[in-house]
């Protein structure tokens, strides 16, 4: 489930793309070069990044920056590469 | 925000919202201590050794708190956080903002060409800080000017011990 958008008023994946990678809030501050706090507020959906700072962000997950920021509710990243082979299972069957 | 200051050996950690409110509030009370001695040193031909000792003590206290108030604010230009450059823009907006009135009272009072307002009735200790006010004020606002934009920030900030536990 993603994060309430928060002040923002933007949902995000940050993360559940953290977790997965293994990454800390310090590793990815630095290589987008802001705060580690700031990273924070951003997962919180409390803080609305720049244009600039959504594609620094993009660029270092190697995903398209829709995939990680939304105004809309995120669905989970598992739904959504299911989604699309579930009806194939039911043909199967 | 610089949330972890050390000097020297000891640390102190201000992720704490209340913890950053009393440091706020420790500086101001300084300050005013300092506005009142340098007040009361004005209205003086000739001031005491002690009052001038006070003074120093304070502008000292002061040097020390400044120095920690200025660090943990943060520093843009070293970092270049985008959200701490929003949020103390905003700060600065606010603080020069509420300033304003505080200018416009004091441009009232130093041109004010009427009778004179205070009653002589009043104590004398009252009596001689009203009449030393426009330059209380004065003071006021230059340390105001100087520190309200970090205060604002520091009081501000959610409290991230509260957030980094709440997740």
């Amino acid at each position: 489930m993603p994060p309430a958008p928060g002040e923002s008023g933007l949902y995000n994946r940050i993360a559940v793309l953290r977790a997965e990678r293994g990454i800390s809030r310090q590793q990815l501050a630095d290589a987008v070069g802001v705060n580690y706090q700031t990273i924070g507020f951003l997962e919180r959906g409390d803080y609305g990044p720049s244009l600039k700072l959504a594609f620094q962000i993009a660029e270092f997950f190697r995903l398209p920056v829709e995939a990680i920021f939304s105004a809309q509710p995120l669905t989970p990243l598992s739904q959504q590469v299911y989604a699309g082979s579930r009806p194939r299972e039911k043909e199967q069957s | 925000m610089n949330t972890d200051y050390a000097i020297g050996h000891i640390r102190i950690r201000f992720e704490s919202q209340a913890r950053r409110r009393r440091f706020v509030a420790l500086v101001y009370a300084v300050l005013a201590l300092f506005d009142l001695a340098m007040s009361y040193l004005h209205s003086k031909e000739i001031a005491g050794a002690w009052t001038i000792g006070l003074v120093l003590a304070l502008v000292v206290l002061f040097g020390v708190l400044w120095i920690i108030f200025s660090q943990i604010s943060g520093d843009m230009r070293a970092r270049g956080d985008e959200r701490e450059t929003h949020r103390r823009d905003h700060a600065h907006y606010v603080a020069y903002y509420a300033l304003l009135y505080l200018l416009i009272a004091e441009l009232v009072m130093g041109n004010y060409r009427g009778p004179n307002p205070i009653s002589p009735h009043l104590p004398v200790v009252l009596h001689a800080f009203l009449a030393q006010s426009p330059y209380f004020l004065f003071l006021a606002t230059l340390f105001l000017y100087l520190t309200l934009p970090q205060a604002i920030l520091l009081w501000t900030e959610p409290d991230m011990e509260m957030l980094e536990k709440s997740r």
